[in-house]
């Protein structure tokens, strides 16, 4: 189930909004039992049978978060919690990855197993370990009971697409947290903005880039490659973005607060600034999980290198099992080390607006490998983005013409304007009225285009 | 003034949420969207296998969906949205022409010579088989082409939506002339109609079908061409033979359900019985059913009170044993000139190959040996090897 789908608005919030609230505030542990049969509940409705699968890396985070509180078994929790987890992710995600591999780059005949990959599996996968990890450097300390291993892991606002949310951000909030009619209304407001990112942006990008990634690359010029990518540059973020919004608006309607996810990137004036506004609770789990303990920039140049270039390497393999996102992820490491080492200086004397261009490209050239089915393709297409043609297709027109509002729309929401309107709001109070009403909108508008994307009419007459 | 307008949005939120789906719930629910054509969805069956593989909850959703209060409210009010708000030029798949034609938008024609000569070469090979078939039990087989609104109009289009006619004008053109190599009898009607006043006189501006007179003038061509190659001429039902209606309600075309019927043009559906009725007989798909050719539907007129819609095989028996008997096959352009063609022959039996799977057209022509056989294919379809465009 998706946050933007009909069963969740009109079925399950509904549903559990009523019963989580006809339980007494003061009865908390019975609300974080409703919290957590909704949220098994609303793994269940699209995956039933990985809802074990789910269950088992709760159990065995939680007993490795045990082992790793006790000094004697320190070490043995958190082995444990990284082979078994890490194993789990591997054989669900990247086993027909790479046994494909293994036979294409070595001419081997290995049977490849079709392995359905259990929905959200990087994400609490990742979410488990970090808990246990954090228990053993100390930062937190074990929890005893299990139901609040499993709420923290299986919270559904968070549960299938992010943000990574750590154990300490959100410990003290399972135990002791305030739901009142300000955070409900808060979390309501960012809820339907995040809603409208998705269906009126997001999902208007993704019909432009899927008719241009859809072309046989043939017939691809460099004016609808560029297009095509901008609409996915576009789509990726609104999409990602707009859905942490409704997990971030999700959780503070329960009374819990998350950490942002997104913090304007296609503003950023550097590749590395990117990064920083990016995605941001998978980068900085990178950064404490991995980069950190191989000695991040606290030694040699060589080995500084080695480590920069290795988290690079798990974050694109993180994001799919394909060369593509591999490559993706090393195109990354490449430009943020040759920031560091040679053009990090350049990029700061220039002007922010050739910065922001600078940095904004290079990170459409970079969703054009994460899009693309392959690496040829991938290469086919960057190279029709930089050959030179005559004229401006007619489709180029189409799609400019038929999706202009949602383009400009894009462009201005790709910029820091609500963190501006929020200023002027608290100038007025009036203003608090607008800013429902614009929320009111967003929802009525994106439910209309949710319903408007199940209109399937048949030409034929034949019921 | 924050805590009234916060608590304001807890209840709105609170209400948008609950209401719909209570109502949904609570006031009588439609099985057919008129504007979709189709059947709403029906409540899963819940099993422990439906459950598990997650059919159950998909079923949900779209029952949910399918029967959420407002939901044609919300289907209009996204078009009125895209079209008078937002000024989009193609909503739902559908573009206004100045004209005030809707037209479907066309993908964008990358032509292959190469491969629409090979695709059509092989077309022709099979209607050549086909004609053989026909001729060899002392049979008859016509090619009826008949043009499509999206080429007709095609100069409607703004210059950005043409997308290119070389595929579909080379494959009929090598298509007609193969015909004429291969001696294979056929009628091309955008030809006729452009003799006859022109395209515009006989294409709806709401649906991707002829209108009646499309239709009539085709099935006159068809048995003007008939009765060139007889001695004794079958009865052809002209204007004066029939006695014409105008079907009720608004018109539905398929690409104005598509945008609601909020287009600028309205248009009324014909159709016409002969001044002097003969008895017959329908059988469709092996099951009697009322003798009837056009099924006037409730509150709406649509193209598919033709024949009553798009039906695998058709039966019509007038029991006239000394009248020959008359195969036609073809998508849903077949339908109104079926309501005509049955009057001059014995049997007339209709055959949509896209429904129709008991036997290949080519078994089913062996086995009932009719003394004519018309292919009616349209212009999009000519190289189509699907549904109707596959004989063996």
């Amino acid at each position: 189930m998706v946050f933007s789908s009909p069963l969740f608005l009109f079925g399950f919030l509904p549903a559990l909004l009523a019963v989580y609230f006809a339980v007494p505030a003061r009865a908390r542990a019975a609300r974080n039992a409703v919290l957590l049969a909704f949220s098994l509940g609303f793994y269940a409705c699209g995956e039933p049978k990985f809802v074990f699968v789910m269950l088992a890396s709760i159990a065995l985070n939680y007993a490795c978060g045990l082992l790793a509180g006790r000094e004697r078994t320190r070490r043995l929790g958190v082995v444990l919690a990284s082979v078994c987890g890490i194993g789990l992710l591997v054989w669900f995600k990247y086993t027909g990855f790479l046994l494909s591999s293994a036979n294409g780059l070595f001419g081997l005949h290995l049977p490849v197993p079709e392995i359905t990959l259990p929905i959200g599996i990087s994400f609490f996968t990742f979410q488990g370990l970090s808990y246990v990890l954090d228990v053993a450097r100390g930062t937190v300390a074990p929890q005893k009971n299990p139901l609040h291993i499993a709420l923290y892991v299986a919270l559904f606002p968070q549960l299938i697409a992010g943000p990574i949310v750590r154990y300490e951000t959100i410990a003290a909030e399972i135990v002791e947290r305030r739901e009142s009619v300000d955070e409900m209304a808060a979390g309501i407001r960012r809820f339907c903005i995040g809603l409208g990112k998705k269906m009126l942006l997001a999902n208007a990008m993704a019909a432009v880039a899927d008719e241009v990634f859809g072309l046989d690359t043939a017939f691809l010029t460099w004016d609808l490659a560029w297009v095509g990518a901008v609409a996915y540059t576009f789509q990726i973020y609104f999409d990602f973005s707009g859905y942490s919004d409704m997990a971030i608006g999700l959780g503070r309607m329960f009374g819990f607060h998350f950490l942002e996810n997104f913090n304007y990137p296609y503003i950023s004036r550097s590749v590395t600034e990117f990064w920083r506004r990016w995605h941001i609770s998978l980068s900085s789990w990178f950064r404490d999980y991995v980069y950190i303990p191989l000695g991040g920039n606290r030694v040699g140049p060589a080995r500084h290198i080695v480590n920069i270039m290795a988290v690079w390497l798990l974050t694109g393999i993180w994001h799919g099992a394909n060369w593509t996102f591999l490559c993706w992820g090393l195109y990354f490491g490449v430009l943020l080390l040759l920031e560091k080492f040679f053009l990090g200086k350049w990029i700061a004397r220039l002007p922010a607006p050739l910065a922001t261009l600078y940095a904004f490209v290079l990170a459409v050239l970079g969703w054009v490998l994460f899009r693309a089915d392959s690496l040829p393709l991938a290469g086919q297409y960057l190279a029709a983005m930089f050959t030179p043609a005559a004229g401006v297709q007619r489709q180029t027109v189409y799609l400019l013409v038929e999706y202009r509002w949602e383009f400009l729309a894009c462009v201005i929401g790709s910029f820091p304007v609500a963190k501006l309107c929020a200023k002027w709001r608290d100038w007025h109070s009036g203003l608090y009225a607008l800013e429902n009403l614009w929320a009111a909108a967003v929802f009525a508008c994106s439910v209309v285009w949710m319903i408007s994307s199940t209109f399937n009419p048949f030409i034929y007459f034949r019921f | 003034m924050k805590k009234i307008c916060n608590l304001l949005a807890v209840v709105l939120f609170a209400a948008a949420l609950i209401i719909p789906p209570a109502l949904s719930v609570l006031l009588p629910r439609e099985q057919v969207s008129l504007y979709e054509n189709r059947t709403l969805a029906t409540f899963p069956q819940l099993t422990a296998r439906s459950l598990m593989s997650g059919t159950f909850v998909a079923g949900v959703e779209d029952y949910l969906t399918d029967h959420l209060v407002g939901r044609n409210q919300m289907l209009e009010a996204y078009v009125r949205l895209n079209r008078d708000v937002l000024g989009k030029p193609v909503v739902n798949d559908v573009y206004e022409s100045d004209a005030g034609t809707l037209l479907a938008k066309l993908n964008y024609d990358h032509y292959d010579a190469e491969a629409v000569a090979w695709r059509m070469e092989q077309q022709l090979g099979e209607l050549t088989a086909l004609d053989e078939l026909v001729s060899s039990y002392g049979g008859k087989f016509i090619f009826c082409g008949v043009s499509e609104q999206r080429r007709d109009r095609y100069d409607q289009y703004p210059d950005y939506l043409q997308p290119g006619t070389d595929t579909i004008d080379n494959a009929e053109r090598l298509l007609f002339e193969g015909f004429r190599e291969n001696g294979i009898t056929s009628i091309n009607m955008y030809e006729v109609f452009s003799a006859h006043g022109g395209q515009d006189a006989y294409y709806s501006k709401l649906d991707h079908h002829y209108t009646f007179a499309g239709a009539r003038l085709t099935y006159e061509t068809i048995m003007d061409t008939i009765n060139l190659g007889r001695d004794e001429p079958l009865a052809v039902l002209r204007e004066n033979d029939l006695v014409f209606h105008e079907a009720e309600g608004a018109f539905y075309g398929s690409y104005s359900r598509k945008i609601f019927n909020l287009q600028r043009v309205q248009e009324t559906l014909l159709w016409a019985e002969p001044a002097e009725p003969i008895p017959f007989t329908r059988t469709d798909n092996g099951k009697e059913v009322e003798p009837a050719v056009f099924t006037p539907k409730e509150g709406y007129a649509s193209y598919g009170s033709y024949m009553n819609g798009d039906i695998g095989e058709t039966v019509i028996d007038t029991g006239r044993d000394d009248l020959p008997s008359v195969l036609i096959f073809g998508d849903s352009f077949t339908n109104p000139v079926e309501g005509l063609l049955y009057y001059s022959f014995d049997e007339m039996r209709a055959l949509d190959l896209r429904y129709y799977d008991d036997m290949t057209l080519f078994e089913y022509i062996e086995e009932y040996q009719p003394d004519y056989v018309i292919a009616l294919r349209d212009r999009m379809q000519y190289n189509q090897a699907v549904g109707n465009g596959v004989y063996r």
